[in-house]
């Protein structure tokens, strides 16, 4: 035996070990590090509800299979449809009722983070003359003040305007049309407009310039004490026409243009006509809108009445819900029997 | 969202906008060492410019008592309790501001007040630190403390309420810096109410729109100083413009006093908005109640400010507080007087260094009567 061989076994065996011990090591961190393989199958009517595709411009019917298909809402023809001032019309009743699941909007920022609103009923009717949509949620109670963080309950209907608008209030160049019902504007018009004296019954204030009224409580009282062009210096968004500030409601329901979030715009003198009330902890609120139009939501119905899209957006205003804090949906199937 | 250095925090910011840096940019130094709570700037601009219906509980400009004053009600301690400490090395922050906490391409952090809030607009007014106790006398060191802050818009130059309209109906002007709100586009969403860290964006009940100080843009367009400033009669107020587009200028009253020998400093830095009213720290408060409200550098401020008679040029560009009812965009200490030129390049203010002193005889000759002193 030399001495030469008695260091080679010695440095083999020492490489050896250290190689087994190694290999040890390795599959050890291997096997502790490794993370089980989880497969998440989601509910199939959770997934069709509150899922909305990544990309906003892909309408709801181009979902993937393996996905239940949108709701249609069916905008069925009948003589007479109900009228808008009366919600609760019994004629109601025998319309068909499709529940709409929303989801609360991710999409842009600001974001809803929970929704509080998961369904929504809708049915929608046709005369000669108009079309009629009645919209109807779960509400425990109203939300129908306009104040520091008070928001107010409100609907929106969205119709495109260009094919391949995205259902994310449109985009740029595909402008999107919506009618909008707020229940605080619902108030405005059924017990006129909610001013200082109706929002806080014991605030006091030294003047309003110009304001008309003698006394104080003249002076507070909304009934156009302000409604002077001197007083409405001090009143800019009204004077400059800004829609929120109307004091003469007439109408709950605003028609808007939009182009992508955050471009919502007015339109003025809207033929769009509304009401809605509360009942029992729902919301119906009920929207027309004449046929005989030459504007481009109409001549989009009449061109291809079987191929429409409609979207739906919800706000909670018990919830701190409003502008892109809303419940919605995708684009849903639309359609028009003639 | 994309970078931008902000100087008050000497490091780069998160900020949702790229936007260039506006012409010059309208700022103000109030000495709060001078101020008396009296609200005549409160009523200057209240009776000017929110005196609508719908705007009794908005205030553009407010006076508050510090410690426990403010309007909202706890409007910055609500906020850093959100926000957590806030943490300097020096000049810069390490800790995160207003549109960093949240995480990248969310709001803004922020509170939103209720009405109740903005229901007593004079709390805590006169209160000191603490309770004095009987018997108590001075002895070199004040008991308990107090100081009044003059609040007003800021015109940031990282608006929050801008950062956070989902509208994009706040905007800040390219050629002065002042941040107005749209009052054809805004629908009252109040995300500016939730997200300025000063609540001054206010929500007006009867428009349901929100509403801010306009930093009296019509004056300014003429070359005249905010209401707010002109009608302070305890010239606290300082209203000018500081250089954007270039170096600071020794000349510029609001550049000398603010950047370079930074007398004046920004209130609640740590927030990241860039604030443009600076204040000269009360020279009697404690070091740690004013490193939190406005920053570094508190104590270099109160020294300079116990010298300044020392420190002419100093003093000089003081003097213009108050002194005219035009804004002074340049300045010069001549001799024993402080000059100061307006836009147009006009002389409008010369004030002597040392006030003039007559002495008058016990009777008066021309209308045969005695002076006296008293009534």
């Amino acid at each position: 035996m030399k001495r030469d061989d008695t260091n080679n076994r010695l440095l083999i065996g020492i490489i050896g070990g250290a190689a087994l011990i190694l290999m040890t090591m390795v599959t050890a961190i291997f096997l502790v590090s490794r993370r089980p393989i989880v497969v998440i199958v989601p509910d199939k009517q959770a997934a069709n509800a509150a899922t909305l595709p990544a990309t906003p411009g892909s309408p709801a019917t181009a979902a993937s299979p393996a996905e239940a298909p949108p709701p249609e809402i069916l905008v069925s023809r009948i003589v007479s449809a109900p009228a808008i001032d009366n919600p609760l019309d019994p004629a109601w009743d025998k319309v068909a009722v499709v529940e709409v699941g929303l989801a609360p909007q991710q999409v842009a920022q600001p974001v809803l983070e929970k929704g509080t609103i998961t369904k929504l009923r809708v049915q929608a009717v046709r005369d000669d003359k108009r079309y009629v949509w009645r919209l109807g949620w779960d509400k425990p109670q109203i939300a129908e003040t306009m104040d520091t963080a008070k928001f107010t309950d409100a609907i929106a209907m969205q119709f495109p305007l260009a094919d391949n608008a995205p259902y994310t209030m449109g985009g740029p160049g595909l402008p999107v049309r919506m009618l909008y019902w707020r229940a605080a504007w619902q108030k405005d018009v059924d017990q006129g407009f909610q001013g200082v004296a109706g929002l806080h019954p014991n605030t006091d204030s030294d003047l309003y310039w110009f304001a008309k009224g003698k006394s104080d409580s003249e002076q507070h009282a909304a009934d156009g004490s302000t409604d002077n062009e001197m007083a409405r210096q001090w009143m800019v968004a009204a004077k400059s026409g800004n829609p929120m500030a109307d004091y003469n409601r007439k109408q709950p329901v605003e028609e808007l243009t939009a182009h992508g979030f955050g471009s919502g715009t007015h339109i003025g003198d809207s033929p769009t006509q509304g009401r809605g009330v509360w009942q029992a902890g729902k919301w119906y609120v009920v929207i027309d809108r004449p046929i005989s139009l030459k504007d481009p939501l109409i001549e989009r119905f009449n061109a291809s009445p079987d191929k429409q899209l409609i979207a739906f957006a919800v706000w909670d205003g018990d919830n701190a819900n409003r502008g892109g804090k809303k419940q919605i949906t995708n684009w849903l199937p639309m359609r028009i029997l003639q | 969202m994309a970078k931008r250095f902000n100087w008050q925090i000497d490091r780069e910011q998160e900020y949702p906008y790229e936007t260039l840096k506006p012409k010059r940019q309208v700022a103000y130094v109030f000495d709060t060492n001078k101020c008396i709570e009296c609200q005549t700037c409160t009523v200057a601009c209240k009776t000017c410019w929110t005196s609508g219906k719908g705007q009794e509980t908005i205030f553009w400009n407010n006076v508050e008592t510090k410690p426990y004053g403010g309007y909202p009600h706890q409007w910055d301690s609500r906020l850093m309790e959100k926000c957590g400490p806030c943490e300097w090395q020096g000049k810069k922050l390490y800790s995160l501001t207003v549109f960093e906490k949240n995480g990248e391409g969310k709001p803004p952090a922020g509170h939103l007040p209720t009405e109740r809030d903005y229901a007593s607009p004079n709390i805590g007014e006169d209160d000191l630190s603490e309770m004095i106790d009987q018997g108590s006398h001075f002895d070199g060191t004040h008991n308990g403390w107090m100081f009044y802050l003059a609040r007003i818009c800021n015109h940031c130059d990282n608006p929050a309420c801008l950062a956070a309209c989902p509208r994009k109906a706040i905007y800040k002007r390219e050629e002065d810096g002042i941040v107005l709100v749209d009052q054809e586009r805004c629908r009252g969403y109040q995300h500016c109410v939730e997200a300025c860290p000063y609540k001054k964006v206010f929500f007006n009940t009867i428009n349901r729109a929100s509403e801010k100080c306009i930093g009296c843009f019509p004056r300014v367009e003429q070359g005249n100083v905010a209401l707010c400033v002109e009608s302070c009669i305890g010239k606290i107020r300082l209203h000018g413009f500081l250089s954007t587009q270039e170096e600071p200028r020794e000349d510029n009253p609001l550049d000398y006093i603010v950047k370079i020998r930074k007398l004046a400093l920004p209130c609640y830095p740590q927030f990241g908005t860039a604030p443009n009213v600076f204040y000269i720290p009360p020279v009697h408060v404690p070091d740690p109640f004013l490193d939190q409200l406005f920053g570094p550098g508190v104590e270099e401020a109160k020294a300079m400010y116990r010298n300044l008679k020392n420190d002419k040029q100093l003093l000089g560009a003081l003097m213009l507080f108050g002194a005219s009812p035009r804004i002074i965009t340049r300045y010069e200490v001549q001799g024993d007087e402080a000059v100061g030129w307006d836009v147009d390049g006009k002389e409008v203010v010369r004030v002597p260094f040392t006030e003039p002193t007559y002495f008058r005889k016990h009777y008066d000759e021309t209308h045969g009567a005695y002076r006296q002193n008293t009534v």
